[in-house]
């Protein structure tokens, strides 16, 4: 049979993102994942048909020694199991130093040869379009599943939302994104889960989140009506990551700042009700699949680096302060939103097309976005959009010289 | 332990001595790295194919020597050298050196030219912080005027892993062997000076020999260059080596000069025998009864004439010759010399953190353990090597990795997320 190991060193949210690729490898054999030791067993759980192996990326507990003994394990354990084709999605040095495991060849993506990090082609090109953030033409999902040839049309990756689920009682509620400017402020989710409680006539809030996020979940709690706090459950610092398939699973609607969990609840066919704010751009990691809904920031600053201090007085959340909540959610379907753009933050819905993953709505960048996707289509060898003219910038700015001179370049993946 | 860079020339007689300088820097317990330059030869070569006005050649050669010492400062950030050895004509430009400056590593040159034919040692000389060179007296005081700080006296060498005596196969001897053989390039006092050889049986190897009519007979494999191996071959299998250190005024056969040359030592190292011409540096390295001295052509023939009588007398000198260069004369020798020069440098070696892992890695269970001292010994590092030195050497390593290279080199990429 043949085996294919998709090098996944990153987080929660870079797991669930590589399920395109790795559904496109489980197609044609045996799939195989190298995961942080803490995600193996909810790797497990996503991936039932796919061969984990665990690394201590991330177990900054350990001692060196014992980071060693796993890690050698880890590795005879990868080269004994003859890999046809290595998936390196990430550039980051642990990648790297795993990718070295195998032959150059038999890398796609990142590799080390002869000691040298060397970037396949489209790798290159997704580097080239992330200096340019905000007209991103590729969800991450879909820059890493076309590292295989021909990748699984992006409609069978993950479950359409059950129609009229969305409207159901169950509503999910993350308390905090990946990093502070992420989140919504406390005052503004009490205005945001009192519409909903309003719009949804009584649904049942269920907080989710770490230990960390218990006071956050208290104290927001406090400041709910008597009617929502009774039909609150606060699941905060109480859930392990592998009881959070199914409680994700039980959900009709899953409201979340954090991409992490967003995918998660994407990959059950949950809805979501997704907050984009500070770097959090959708045209990169919204969610994938049919009828999500996405309120991204796009103020002039919108996406921003996270670990850089904020200038613009987080002007990212000023849509969101403004917005009337009562009548936005009132009348809000998946299937019939109101996609518009006000204050600076966009209401997106998530769809599909034969690249992958497109979010309707008020798109700032939406002929530069859409020239690009052409210009990619085009280089993958799939079907264009008709009629649509690439200007120079754009292919330019993607496609770089080594490209086309360097005949090492054509091998592209 | 001690790391070098050694940054090799593109090509040209100071190649091999780089290369022996990396052995013997290793020999020395160094960690070393190698700037490969000549792998980056061929394309400066193809821009002298252009056929182009000579300022767009020179223009396009700057503009590719800019390239190639931006590929050795990448080197030696990512390898951190202690000191940076470059040989004679290595592509290491001024811009180069002020950066290596101003990042705090040493560099040092081994000149290993004559200086009164390279003048160009002026502009570049000064910029290092060690400039060790083959001749003394009045070049050390020429560098004291140019403003050179760390410059010292360091003659050439043998490497006796390469240069020493050889068993021969018949063949071998039937195809090396000769009476008189002389290995090198055909300087004019050369051709002077062996125009009168050529009755006896006489090879002549090595390039630059066009156009010599009278010599042609002597000349051996069409005037192509001549490999190491092969030389070792040569020296080994003739009765005589002439050793006729090069000059380039045609009328004067026998130049007196300062330096001793390579083949010297790399004779002397492989237990043969040579006549030689008297050099001023000679009696502080040989002493009488080491080597065959000639001072002019005439003593030349007599002296070819009474050792090919006497070869009792020819292997006893040689043995003697070989002892001396074992005892005094190998790069092993010289590149301690360096590192001790360079150790006078105020604050050399700069401190490393030291993790104190190795202690750690030192409880590992046993076939860990073993195999650790396995990787360790493939490295050719002594077994108390600290970790950042083993991984130091692993990022030298090319090829695919092992499970405990990768393992190793996980946990260095690790400790840098949550130890560092």
């Amino acid at each position: 049979m043949r085996k294919f190991l998709v090098l996944q060193l990153a987080r929660l949210g870079d797991l669930l993102q590589s399920k395109r690729l790795v559904l496109s490898l489980m197609e044609e054999g045996e799939a195989h994942l190298a995961v942080d030791s803490s995600l193996a067993s909810l790797a497990s759980v996503i991936y039932p048909q796919a061969v984990i192996h665990a690394l201590p990326a991330h177990a900054g507990n350990l001692r060196e020694a014992e980071t060693l003994i796993l890690a050698r394990e880890a590795c005879a354990g990868l080269v004994a199991v003859g890999f046809e084709r290595v998936y390196n999605l990430n550039r980051s040095s642990l990648n790297l130093v795993l990718a070295g495991l195998f032959e150059p060849e038999r890398v796609s993506g990142y590799r080390l040869d002869r000691g040298q990090p060397l970037s396949s082609t489209w790798s290159k090109l997704g580097e080239r379009w992330t200096r340019k953030r905000r007209a991103s033409p590729l969800n991450l999902m879909d820059f890493w599943a076309f590292f295989h040839p021909s990748p699984l049309p992006p409609e069978r990756v993950n479950p359409v939302p059950e129609a009229g689920r969305a409207s159901g009682q169950a509503v999910g509620v993350v308390m905090a994104g990946q990093a502070a400017r992420r989140s919504l402020p406390p005052a503004l989710l009490v205005r945001i889960l009192e519409a909903l409680f309003a719009a949804r006539k009584g649904p049942e809030f269920i907080f989710l989140g770490g230990r960390a996020e218990g006071e956050i979940a208290r104290r927001l709690l406090r400041s709910l009506p008597g009617k929502i706090q009774g039909k609150t459950r606060d699941l905060t610092g109480r859930t392990s990551l592998e009881d959070l398939p199914e409680i994700l699973g039980g959900l009709d609607l899953l409201l979340t700042p954090d991409t992490g969990l967003m995918h998660l609840a994407a990959h059950l066919g949950v809805p979501i009700m997704a907050f984009f704010l500070s770097s959090a751009w959708a045209w990169e990691t919204g969610p994938y699949g049919l009828g999500h809904l996405v309120w991204q920031a796009v103020s002039p600053c919108s996406p921003c680096l996270e670990n850089a201090s904020c200038s613009q007085d987080l002007d990212c959340l000023r849509g969101l302060k403004e917005a009337d909540w009562p009548g936005l959610l009132a009348g809000i379907g998946f299937e019939n939103a109101d996609l518009r753009e006000s204050g600076g933050l966009s209401l997106l819905r998530s769809g599909l097309d034969p690249l992958g993953a497109v979010y309707r709505g008020p798109d700032p960048e939406r002929e530069e976005r859409a020239a690009a996707r052409a210009l990619l289509a085009e280089f993958l060898n799939l079907a264009q959009p008709a009629g649509l003219s690439i200007p120079e910038h754009i292919s330019a700015g993607l496609l770089a010289e080594n490209d086309w001179l360097l005949p090492e370049y054509l091998e592209i993946l | 332990m001690i790391r070098v860079l050694v940054v090799l020339p593109f090509y040209g007689g100071s190649l091999p001595v780089g290369r022996f300088c990396v052995e013997a820097l290793r020999d020395n317990g160094c960690l070393v790295d190698v700037f490969e330059a000549p792998a980056f030869y061929p394309a400066f070569q193809a821009l002298k194919g252009l056929k182009v006005r000579q300022d767009r050649l020179d223009f396009l050669e700057n503009s590719y020597l800019r390239v190639v010492g931006e590929a050795v400062l990448a080197q030696a950030d990512r390898f951190q050298p202690d000191l940076i050895l470059a040989l004679a004509q290595a592509p290491l430009g001024i811009p180069t050196l002020k950066r290596l400056k101003s990042a705090g590593i040493p560099t040092a040159m081994w000149f290993v030219e004559d200086y009164r034919l390279f003048t160009y040692w002026r502009v570049f000389a000064p910029h290092y912080d060690i400039f060790a060179v083959i001749q003394k007296e009045p070049f050390l005081e020429e560098l004291a005027k140019a403003g050179v700080r760390g410059a010292f006296y360091l003659p050439l060498a043998a490497q006796p892993s390469l240069h020493r005596p050889l068993e021969l196969t018949t063949t071998e001897k039937r195809s090396f062997g000769a009476d008189l053989s002389f290995m090198g390039a055909g300087y004019p006092n050369r051709r002077l000076a062996f125009r009168r050889l050529t009755a006896y049986n006489f090879k002549i190897w090595g390039t630059e020999w066009e156009g010599e009519a009278a010599l042609a007979g002597c000349l051996q494999m069409e005037g192509r260059r001549i490999s190491p191996e092969e030389t070792v071959r040569i020296f080994n299998a003739a009765k005589i080596n002439l050793n006729l250190h090069s000059g380039t005024r045609r009328e004067e056969a026998v130049t007196h000069g300062d330096f001793v040359n390579p083949r010297t030592f790399e004779i002397a190292a492989c237990g043969a025998f040579q006549l030689v011409d008297r050099r001023t540096l000679m009696p502080e390295l040989f002493a009488d009864g080491e080597l065959a001295v000639f001072d002019s052509l005439e003593e030349l023939t007599d002296k070819i004439e009474h050792a090919l009588a006497h070869p009792e007398e020819r292997a006893a000198m040689a043995g003697r010759a070989r002892e001396r260069v074992l005892r005094e004369h190998t790069y092993a020798h010289r590149m301690r010399v360096l590192l001790e020069f360079a150790a006078a440098l105020p604050g050399w070696p700069r401190p490393r953190t030291d993790s104190g892992l190795a202690a750690e890695l030192a409880n590992l269970p046993g076939d860990l353990r073993n195999g650790l001292a396995e990787l360790l010994q493939s490295l050719e590092l002594p077994p108390a090597t600290d970790f950042e030195t083993l991984i130091a050497a692993l990022r030298s390593r090319s090829g695919v990795l092992s499970p405990l290279e990768c393992a190793l080199l996980f946990l260095d990429e690790w400790r840098k997320q949550y130890r560092v």
